[in-house]
């Protein structure tokens, strides 16, 4: 693939990722991992672990730009943010030992359920 | 904020980072619900904090991933640095939605997610 052209793709997913990550407060990984899957043909692993180097950039950029008009609050980005942290480990290393089907359903439908209590909120 | 508060918004916040690290989805998807219904943000300083909130998890997550070769850098330093036009766009576009617009949307965006996640799990 021609590198101008490669470099086009990386930039249509990088702007259309840092759109949906400002406007709803999330990584965007939910574009850029098959955004490089689909349009740059990486593997699902290559895909996710690229993403997270992109998001960091992307998230920063997201949360000075919205600390310029006083909308983050940094205590309770720390008090989510960092057991998250942990959170994350203990994730991984339980992903290793288990890969459900049935998890990942469930997951979604409590998804689904946060959305419907934020509807009505 | 009062203890309850404190001790829920860390539980959540490990819960969410054990879930991002155990389906692959972000925690702003977790992060954003916590702070709006247990912290009592708005929607739009929910999302704004949930932002400030990833970079730990996502820069560790990161580091974690190149040590097992799965990062291209070059790349991801493309759509990283294309992705803050992204940025400016999008911030420009949630400031000037009201707070209520901005829940409905997100709600729906969670859905999409929920859609993604069954779709992954197709012919499991």
């Amino acid at each position: 693939m021609p590198a101008t052209r490669t470099l086009l793709m990386l930039a249509s997913v990088g702007v259309a990722a840092g759109f949906l990550s400002a406007l709803f407060g999330v990584g965007g990984g939910v574009i850029v991992v098959p955004g490089l899957m689909l349009l740059l043909g990486f593997d699902a692993r290559t895909a996710t672990g690229t993403s997270l180097a992109a998001i960091g950039l992307t998230a920063l950029a997201g949360a000075l730009s919205f600390s310029l008009f006083d909308h983050v609050h940094w205590n309770s980005a720390a008090l989510v943010g960092l057991p998250a942290l942990l959170g994350s480990i203990a994730g991984v290393h339980l992903q290793r030992r288990i890969s459900s089907t049935l998890l990942t359903r469930l997951f979604a439908l409590f998804i689904v359920a946060v959305a419907v209590i934020l509807f009505f909120e | 904020m009062s203890t309850t508060t404190v001790v829920l918004a860390l539980v959540l916040g490990f819960g969410a980072g054990t879930l991002s690290g155990l389906f692959g989805v972000g925690g702003g998807v977790l992060f954003v619900p916590t702070l709006v219904l247990v912290v009592g943000l708005s929607q739009l300083d929910s999302q704004a904090t949930s932002l400030a909130a990833m970079i730990p998890v996502v820069v560790f997550g990161a580091w974690q991933q190149s040590k097992v070769g799965n990062v291209r850098w070059r790349a991801g330093l493309a759509v990283g640095l294309t992705s803050v036009i992204g940025v400016l766009g999008g911030a420009a576009l949630a400031t000037s939605l009201g707070d209520e617009l901005l829940r409905v949307l997100f709600a729906l965006f969670l859905l999409f997610v929920a859609a993604q996640l069954l779709w992954s799990t197709r012919g499991g």
